[in-house]
Protein backbone atom coordinates (compact mmCIF):
# COMPACT_ATOMS: atom_id res chain seq x y z
CA UNK A 1 0.00 0.00 0.00
CA UNK A 2 2.34 2.51 0.84
CA UNK A 3 5.48 1.76 -1.60
CA UNK A 4 2.64 1.83 -3.76
CA UNK A 5 2.40 5.35 -3.17
CA UNK A 6 5.96 5.68 -3.34
CA UNK A 7 6.23 4.20 -6.47
CA UNK A 8 3.58 6.92 -7.46
CA UNK A 9 5.27 9.78 -6.17
CA UNK A 10 8.83 8.11 -8.09
CA UNK A 11 6.43 7.65 -11.34
CA UNK A 12 5.25 11.30 -11.06
CA UNK A 13 8.68 12.62 -10.65
CA UNK A 14 10.14 10.67 -13.86
CA UNK A 15 7.32 11.77 -15.84
CA UNK A 16 7.97 15.92 -14.83
CA UNK A 17 11.46 15.46 -15.78
CA UNK A 18 10.85 13.66 -18.60
CA UNK A 19 8.01 16.19 -19.42
CA UNK A 20 10.70 18.90 -19.06
CA UNK A 21 12.74 17.46 -22.07
CA UNK A 22 13.98 19.91 -24.72
CA UNK A 23 14.29 17.75 -28.25
CA UNK A 24 17.20 19.13 -29.14
CA UNK A 25 20.08 17.14 -31.14
CA UNK A 26 18.02 17.64 -34.09
CA UNK A 27 20.41 17.77 -36.91
CA UNK A 28 19.86 21.10 -38.84
CA UNK A 29 18.84 20.64 -42.15
CA UNK A 30 22.53 21.86 -43.74
CA UNK A 31 24.50 20.80 -41.33
CA UNK A 32 25.19 17.03 -41.25
CA UNK A 33 28.02 17.45 -43.65
CA UNK A 34 29.19 19.70 -40.62
CA UNK A 35 28.85 17.39 -37.95
CA UNK A 36 32.27 17.20 -36.02
CA UNK A 37 33.44 14.21 -34.20
CA UNK A 38 32.32 11.04 -34.01
CA UNK A 39 30.77 9.91 -37.19
CA UNK A 40 30.39 6.68 -38.00
CA UNK A 41 30.74 3.55 -35.40
CA UNK A 42 33.38 3.20 -33.00
CA UNK A 43 32.30 0.24 -30.76
CA UNK A 44 35.77 -0.17 -28.72
CA UNK A 45 35.88 3.50 -27.63
CA UNK A 46 32.36 4.09 -26.92
CA UNK A 47 32.91 0.55 -24.60
CA UNK A 48 35.77 2.09 -23.25
CA UNK A 49 34.41 5.42 -22.14
CA UNK A 50 31.23 3.77 -21.09
CA UNK A 51 33.28 1.55 -18.82
CA UNK A 52 35.72 4.85 -17.57
CA UNK A 53 32.45 6.73 -16.58
CA UNK A 54 31.56 4.15 -14.24
CA UNK A 55 34.31 3.69 -13.01
CA UNK A 56 35.24 7.38 -12.26
CA UNK A 57 31.74 8.37 -11.85
CA UNK A 58 31.60 7.94 -8.13
CA UNK A 59 27.67 9.23 -7.83
CA UNK A 60 26.82 5.88 -9.65
CA UNK A 61 29.35 3.76 -6.82
CA UNK A 62 27.99 5.94 -4.61
CA UNK A 63 24.98 4.75 -4.79
CA UNK A 64 26.09 0.89 -5.48
CA UNK A 65 27.84 1.11 -2.56
CA UNK A 66 24.54 1.90 -0.62
CA UNK A 67 22.85 -0.92 -2.25
CA UNK A 68 24.95 -3.84 -1.83
CA UNK A 69 26.05 -2.52 1.55
CA UNK A 70 24.37 -5.44 3.53
CA UNK A 71 24.22 -7.93 1.05
CA UNK A 72 26.55 -10.50 1.32
CA UNK A 73 24.67 -13.89 -0.55
CA UNK A 74 26.03 -13.61 -4.17
CA UNK A 75 22.35 -14.76 -5.86
CA UNK A 76 21.28 -11.20 -3.82
CA UNK A 77 24.04 -8.65 -4.85
CA UNK A 78 22.92 -10.42 -8.22
CA UNK A 79 19.80 -10.03 -8.22
CA UNK A 80 19.99 -6.29 -6.69
CA UNK A 81 22.91 -5.34 -9.82
CA UNK A 82 20.51 -6.62 -12.35
CA UNK A 83 17.58 -4.38 -11.71
CA UNK A 84 19.83 -1.53 -11.25
CA UNK A 85 21.28 -2.58 -14.65
CA UNK A 86 17.90 -3.07 -16.36
CA UNK A 87 16.87 0.61 -15.02
CA UNK A 88 19.28 1.89 -16.05
CA UNK A 89 20.05 0.13 -19.90
CA UNK A 90 16.03 1.10 -20.32
CA UNK A 91 16.22 4.56 -19.95
CA UNK A 92 19.98 4.99 -21.23
CA UNK A 93 18.68 3.00 -24.81
CA UNK A 94 15.21 5.17 -24.87
CA UNK A 95 17.19 8.70 -24.11
CA UNK A 96 19.88 8.22 -26.64
CA UNK A 97 17.26 6.29 -29.60
CA UNK A 98 14.70 9.04 -28.67
CA UNK A 99 16.86 12.00 -28.75
CA UNK A 100 15.23 12.65 -25.50
CA UNK A 101 17.74 15.64 -23.69
CA UNK A 102 16.86 16.01 -20.07
CA UNK A 103 18.89 19.02 -17.90
CA UNK A 104 21.79 17.07 -16.51
CA UNK A 105 21.84 19.08 -13.57
CA UNK A 106 18.46 17.72 -12.82
CA UNK A 107 19.39 13.91 -13.37
CA UNK A 108 22.55 14.29 -11.58
CA UNK A 109 20.76 15.88 -8.57
CA UNK A 110 18.24 12.69 -8.72
CA UNK A 111 20.83 10.38 -8.74
CA UNK A 112 22.42 12.33 -5.88
CA UNK A 113 19.30 12.17 -4.03
CA UNK A 114 19.30 8.19 -4.79
CA UNK A 115 22.46 7.99 -2.48
CA UNK A 116 20.54 9.47 0.42
CA UNK A 117 17.33 7.30 -0.08
CA UNK A 118 19.98 4.52 0.43
CA UNK A 119 22.14 5.97 3.13
CA UNK A 120 19.18 6.33 5.17
CA UNK A 121 17.36 3.36 3.98
CA UNK A 122 20.83 1.34 5.12
CA UNK A 123 20.58 3.38 8.91
CA UNK A 124 17.19 1.88 9.02
CA UNK A 125 15.33 5.24 8.76
CA UNK A 126 12.30 3.78 7.07
CA UNK A 127 11.45 1.16 9.30
CA UNK A 128 11.99 2.92 12.57
CA UNK A 129 11.19 6.61 11.63
CA UNK A 130 8.76 6.39 8.31
CA UNK A 131 6.95 3.91 9.72
CA UNK A 132 6.97 1.08 6.51
CA UNK A 133 9.71 0.26 4.42
CA UNK A 134 9.71 0.65 0.74
CA UNK A 135 10.24 -2.22 -1.54
CA UNK A 136 14.14 -2.46 -1.97
CA UNK A 137 14.35 -4.21 -5.51
CA UNK A 138 11.33 -1.77 -7.07
CA UNK A 139 13.26 1.30 -5.29
CA UNK A 140 16.65 -0.03 -7.25
CA UNK A 141 15.20 -0.17 -10.24
CA UNK A 142 13.17 3.41 -9.99
CA UNK A 143 16.39 4.93 -9.36
CA UNK A 144 18.08 2.59 -12.31
CA UNK A 145 15.73 4.57 -14.53
CA UNK A 146 17.33 7.84 -13.21
CA UNK A 147 20.18 6.92 -13.74
CA UNK A 148 19.96 5.52 -16.90
CA UNK A 149 19.10 9.13 -17.99
CA UNK A 150 22.21 10.41 -16.47
CA UNK A 151 24.35 8.14 -18.57
CA UNK A 152 21.76 8.99 -21.55
CA UNK A 153 23.10 13.13 -20.95
CA UNK A 154 26.68 11.76 -20.64
CA UNK A 155 26.74 9.66 -24.14
CA UNK A 156 25.09 13.11 -25.94
CA UNK A 157 27.73 15.08 -24.57
CA UNK A 158 29.70 13.22 -27.47
CA UNK A 159 27.11 14.61 -30.42
CA UNK A 160 27.32 11.39 -32.42
CA UNK A 161 25.98 10.78 -35.61
CA UNK A 162 23.40 9.06 -36.57
CA UNK A 163 25.94 6.34 -38.37
CA UNK A 164 26.56 4.09 -36.43
CA UNK A 165 24.83 4.74 -33.03
CA UNK A 166 22.85 1.91 -32.29
CA UNK A 167 26.65 0.13 -32.47
CA UNK A 168 28.18 2.83 -30.51
CA UNK A 169 25.21 3.19 -27.54
CA UNK A 170 25.44 -1.17 -27.26
CA UNK A 171 29.19 -0.32 -26.76
CA UNK A 172 28.61 2.48 -24.38
CA UNK A 173 26.36 0.35 -22.40
CA UNK A 174 27.95 -2.24 -22.37
CA UNK A 175 30.71 -0.62 -21.28
CA UNK A 176 29.13 0.95 -18.39
CA UNK A 177 27.99 -2.53 -16.98
CA UNK A 178 31.62 -3.74 -17.43
CA UNK A 179 32.84 -0.80 -15.46
CA UNK A 180 30.24 -1.52 -12.57
CA UNK A 181 31.07 -4.88 -12.70
CA UNK A 182 34.90 -3.81 -11.96
CA UNK A 183 33.95 -0.77 -9.36
CA UNK A 184 31.65 -3.58 -7.85
CA UNK A 185 34.33 -5.92 -7.14
CA UNK A 186 35.74 -3.60 -5.48
CA UNK A 187 33.55 -2.62 -3.26
CA UNK A 188 32.39 -5.80 -2.38
CA UNK A 189 36.29 -7.04 -1.45
CA UNK A 190 36.29 -4.07 0.98
CA UNK A 191 32.47 -4.27 2.33
CA UNK A 192 33.35 -7.72 2.71
CA UNK A 193 36.44 -7.69 4.39
CA UNK A 194 35.31 -5.16 7.05
CA UNK A 195 32.47 -7.42 7.94
CA UNK A 196 35.59 -9.40 10.17
CA UNK A 197 36.09 -6.69 12.16
CA UNK A 198 34.10 -6.30 15.46
CA UNK A 199 33.56 -2.81 14.68
CA UNK A 200 31.43 -3.16 11.37
CA UNK A 201 27.99 -2.05 12.82
CA UNK A 202 29.90 1.33 13.89
CA UNK A 203 31.46 0.98 10.58
CA UNK A 204 28.23 0.81 8.97
CA UNK A 205 26.80 3.98 10.61
CA UNK A 206 29.26 5.51 9.66
CA UNK A 207 29.81 4.76 6.16
CA UNK A 208 26.22 5.28 5.47
CA UNK A 209 25.88 8.36 7.26
CA UNK A 210 28.74 9.97 5.22
CA UNK A 211 27.12 8.35 1.74
CA UNK A 212 24.22 10.50 2.69
CA UNK A 213 26.31 13.11 3.52
CA UNK A 214 27.94 13.07 -0.11
CA UNK A 215 24.23 12.65 -1.14
CA UNK A 216 23.49 16.33 0.37
CA UNK A 217 26.48 18.09 -1.22
CA UNK A 218 25.99 16.45 -4.66
CA UNK A 219 22.35 17.65 -4.27
CA UNK A 220 23.70 20.85 -3.80
CA UNK A 221 26.32 21.25 -6.47
CA UNK A 222 23.80 19.68 -9.00
CA UNK A 223 20.64 22.36 -8.21
CA UNK A 224 23.21 25.28 -8.42
CA UNK A 225 24.42 24.26 -11.23
CA UNK A 226 20.89 23.95 -12.51
CA UNK A 227 19.75 27.38 -10.97
CA UNK A 228 22.50 29.15 -12.14
CA UNK A 229 24.01 27.70 -15.58
CA UNK B 1 14.96 -9.17 3.37
CA UNK B 2 14.79 -7.97 6.88
CA UNK B 3 17.17 -10.35 8.64
CA UNK B 4 19.70 -9.38 5.74
CA UNK B 5 19.90 -5.77 7.74
CA UNK B 6 19.07 -5.69 11.11
CA UNK B 7 18.08 -2.69 12.17
CA UNK B 8 20.73 -2.26 14.82
CA UNK B 9 20.38 2.17 15.32
CA UNK B 10 17.74 3.52 17.87
CA UNK B 11 15.20 5.91 16.22
CA UNK B 12 17.04 8.78 18.10
CA UNK B 13 20.40 7.23 16.60
CA UNK B 14 19.07 7.43 13.01
CA UNK B 15 17.30 11.12 13.26
CA UNK B 16 20.96 12.17 14.43
CA UNK B 17 23.07 10.35 11.42
CA UNK B 18 20.55 11.77 9.41
CA UNK B 19 20.68 15.44 10.80
CA UNK B 20 24.53 14.76 11.10
CA UNK B 21 25.24 14.26 7.24
CA UNK B 22 22.50 16.97 6.86
CA UNK B 23 24.37 19.66 8.11
CA UNK B 24 28.13 17.89 7.59
CA UNK B 25 26.42 18.53 3.70
CA UNK B 26 25.00 21.88 3.87
CA UNK B 27 28.52 23.14 5.64
CA UNK B 28 30.93 21.39 2.81
CA UNK B 29 28.55 22.32 0.47
CA UNK B 30 29.02 26.05 1.36
CA UNK B 31 32.45 26.02 2.59
CA UNK B 32 34.07 24.16 -0.20
CA UNK B 33 32.10 23.92 -3.36
CA UNK B 34 30.53 26.79 -3.28
CA UNK B 35 33.64 29.04 -3.96
CA UNK B 36 35.04 26.36 -5.57
CA UNK B 37 32.58 25.31 -8.52
CA UNK B 38 30.57 28.82 -8.67
CA UNK B 39 32.58 31.09 -7.51
CA UNK B 40 29.58 32.47 -4.57
CA UNK B 41 31.41 32.77 -1.25
CA UNK B 42 28.34 33.35 1.48
CA UNK B 43 31.01 32.77 4.68
CA UNK B 44 34.19 33.79 3.30
CA UNK B 45 35.90 30.52 3.58
CA UNK B 46 36.54 30.63 -0.28
CA UNK B 47 39.08 33.12 0.27
CA UNK B 48 40.35 32.26 3.65
CA UNK B 49 41.13 28.45 3.07
CA UNK B 50 41.68 28.98 -0.88
CA UNK B 51 38.82 27.28 -2.81
CA UNK B 52 37.79 30.28 -4.70
CA UNK B 53 41.30 29.88 -5.96
CA UNK B 54 40.42 26.48 -7.77
CA UNK B 55 37.12 28.64 -9.38
CA UNK B 56 37.35 28.87 -13.27
CA UNK B 57 34.54 31.03 -14.62
CA UNK B 58 35.04 30.31 -18.01
CA UNK B 59 35.06 26.39 -17.81
CA UNK B 60 32.31 25.11 -18.62
CA UNK B 61 31.21 22.77 -15.45
CA UNK B 62 30.69 19.14 -16.31
CA UNK B 63 28.56 17.08 -14.14
CA UNK B 64 30.62 15.84 -11.00
CA UNK B 65 29.98 12.26 -12.20
CA UNK B 66 30.95 12.78 -15.62
CA UNK B 67 34.00 13.29 -17.59
CA UNK B 68 36.57 15.98 -17.59
CA UNK B 69 35.35 19.34 -18.70
CA UNK B 70 35.08 18.78 -22.29
CA UNK B 71 38.17 20.60 -24.84
CA UNK B 72 37.48 20.87 -28.40
CA UNK B 73 37.14 17.65 -29.81
CA UNK B 74 40.53 17.95 -32.69
CA UNK B 75 39.30 18.91 -36.06
CA UNK B 76 40.86 16.62 -38.48
CA UNK B 77 41.33 16.28 -41.88
CA UNK B 78 38.92 14.03 -43.45
CA UNK B 79 36.81 16.65 -42.21
CA UNK B 80 37.03 18.97 -44.41
CA UNK B 81 34.40 19.74 -47.07
CA UNK B 82 31.99 17.30 -48.05
CA UNK B 83 34.07 14.16 -48.54
CA UNK B 84 35.35 11.36 -51.06
CA UNK B 85 31.71 10.30 -52.40
CA UNK B 86 30.49 13.84 -53.60
CA UNK B 87 32.24 14.81 -57.08
CA UNK B 88 32.89 18.11 -57.43
CA UNK B 89 30.52 19.83 -60.36
CA UNK B 90 32.06 20.33 -64.18
CA UNK B 91 30.76 23.83 -63.48
CA UNK B 92 33.72 24.49 -60.94
CA UNK B 93 35.79 24.38 -63.98
CA UNK B 94 34.56 27.19 -66.01
CA UNK B 95 36.50 30.03 -67.35
CA UNK B 96 36.16 33.15 -64.46
CA UNK B 97 34.02 36.03 -66.27
CA UNK B 98 35.24 39.32 -67.50
CA UNK B 99 33.59 41.05 -64.94
CA UNK B 100 33.43 40.63 -61.27
CA UNK B 101 30.57 41.67 -58.79
CA UNK B 102 30.35 45.38 -57.77
CA UNK B 103 32.64 46.38 -55.44
CA UNK B 104 30.47 46.85 -52.39
CA UNK B 105 30.79 46.74 -48.36
CA UNK B 106 28.43 45.51 -45.43
CA UNK B 107 28.14 45.60 -41.94
CA UNK B 108 25.97 42.09 -40.73
CA UNK B 109 24.79 40.79 -37.33
CA UNK B 110 24.03 37.26 -36.38
CA UNK B 111 22.40 35.94 -33.91
CA UNK B 112 23.97 31.85 -33.39
CA UNK B 113 21.23 30.81 -30.79
CA UNK B 114 22.88 28.24 -27.73
CA UNK B 115 23.37 24.92 -29.41
CA UNK B 116 22.08 25.70 -32.96
CA UNK B 117 24.14 26.16 -36.14
CA UNK B 118 23.49 28.51 -38.98
CA UNK B 119 24.79 29.72 -42.32
CA UNK B 120 25.65 33.08 -43.61
CA UNK B 121 26.65 33.06 -47.65
CA UNK B 122 27.90 35.47 -49.96
CA UNK B 123 27.44 34.81 -53.82
CA UNK B 124 31.04 35.45 -56.03
CA UNK B 125 32.21 34.80 -59.05
CA UNK B 126 35.09 32.81 -60.23
CA UNK B 127 37.98 34.59 -59.30
CA UNK B 128 36.16 37.58 -57.45
CA UNK B 129 37.95 38.96 -54.20
CA UNK B 130 36.52 39.55 -50.50
CA UNK B 131 38.51 40.91 -47.36
CA UNK B 132 36.12 40.23 -44.26
CA UNK B 133 36.31 40.41 -40.76
CA UNK B 134 34.01 38.76 -37.79
CA UNK B 135 34.00 38.34 -34.05
CA UNK B 136 31.82 37.22 -31.48
CA UNK B 137 30.19 39.13 -29.16
CA UNK B 138 31.55 36.81 -26.39
CA UNK B 139 32.00 33.34 -26.71
CA UNK B 140 33.74 30.87 -29.10
CA UNK B 141 32.28 28.95 -32.37
CA UNK B 142 33.11 26.21 -34.35
CA UNK B 143 32.93 27.40 -38.02
CA UNK B 144 33.29 26.09 -41.48
CA UNK B 145 34.61 28.50 -43.81
CA UNK B 146 33.46 27.06 -46.98
CA UNK B 147 32.30 27.29 -50.75
CA UNK B 148 29.45 25.42 -52.79
CA UNK B 149 29.38 25.66 -56.81
CA UNK B 150 26.39 27.36 -58.46
CA UNK B 151 25.48 24.16 -60.68
CA UNK B 152 22.79 24.11 -63.36
CA UNK B 153 21.18 20.75 -61.79
CA UNK B 154 22.51 20.06 -58.47
CA UNK B 155 22.47 16.60 -57.51
CA UNK B 156 21.22 15.06 -54.14
CA UNK B 157 24.27 15.71 -52.25
CA UNK B 158 25.73 18.81 -52.80
CA UNK B 159 29.77 19.37 -52.91
CA UNK B 160 31.36 21.70 -50.71
CA UNK B 161 34.88 22.82 -50.32
CA UNK B 162 35.94 23.79 -46.95
CA UNK B 163 38.41 26.14 -47.15
CA UNK B 164 39.05 27.25 -43.30
CA UNK B 165 37.18 24.99 -40.27
CA UNK B 166 38.73 26.12 -36.60
CA UNK B 167 37.17 26.95 -33.41
CA UNK B 168 37.50 30.85 -32.62
CA UNK B 169 35.87 34.30 -31.35
CA UNK B 170 37.55 36.09 -34.55
CA UNK B 171 38.60 36.03 -37.94
CA UNK B 172 39.93 38.13 -40.34
CA UNK B 173 41.35 37.36 -43.54
CA UNK B 174 40.72 37.87 -48.10
CA UNK B 175 39.41 35.44 -49.97
CA UNK B 176 39.41 34.45 -53.44
CA UNK B 177 36.68 32.43 -54.88
CA UNK B 178 37.75 29.45 -56.45
CA UNK B 179 34.91 28.54 -58.69
CA UNK B 180 31.63 30.85 -58.89
CA UNK B 181 28.76 29.86 -56.03
CA UNK B 182 27.92 30.40 -52.79
CA UNK B 183 30.68 31.13 -50.31
CA UNK B 184 30.30 31.62 -46.93
CA UNK B 185 30.45 30.66 -42.96
CA UNK B 186 28.49 27.97 -41.01
CA UNK B 187 28.92 28.57 -37.50
CA UNK B 188 27.79 26.09 -34.46
CA UNK B 189 27.16 27.66 -31.14
CA UNK B 190 27.67 24.38 -28.78
CA UNK B 191 27.94 26.93 -25.59
CA UNK B 192 24.59 27.46 -23.57
CA UNK B 193 24.15 31.02 -24.09
CA UNK B 194 23.40 32.61 -27.46
CA UNK B 195 26.32 34.56 -29.52
CA UNK B 196 26.00 37.42 -32.04
CA UNK B 197 28.42 37.51 -34.33
CA UNK B 198 29.48 40.91 -35.98
CA UNK B 199 30.63 40.46 -39.66
CA UNK B 200 32.13 43.22 -41.90
CA UNK B 201 32.65 42.46 -45.43
CA UNK B 202 34.69 44.22 -48.37
CA UNK B 203 34.42 43.03 -51.81
CA UNK B 204 32.95 41.69 -55.08
CA UNK B 205 29.88 39.61 -53.92
CA UNK B 206 26.25 39.73 -53.68
CA UNK B 207 24.36 38.94 -50.83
Amino acid sequence: MNYKNLFRFALALLLIVAGSAVFAHGVDEKTKAFLVGNEGAAFIPFLYIGAKHMITGYDHILFLVGVIFFLYRPKDILIYVSFFTLGHSLTLLLGVLGNISINAYLIDAIIAFSIVYKGFDNLGGFRKIVGFQPNMKAAVLIFGLFHGFGLTSKLQDFEMGQDGLLANLIGFNIGVEIGQFIALSFVLLLISASRHFESFKRFSTLTNTLLMTAGFVLIGYQLTGYFTK
Amino acid sequence: MKDMNPSLLTRGQILKATLGALILGILLFVIAVLPAEYGSDPLGTGKLLGFSRLYRPNDPVSTIGGSAPQAYPPLKLEELGSGPDVPMPKEAQNPAPARQFEQRQDSITILIPAGKGLEYKMNILKYGTVKYEWITGQGILYFDFHGEVKEANPGKDVFFESYTAAYSNNMIGTFLAPFEGRHGWYFKNKGETDIVVSLRLSGQYTL
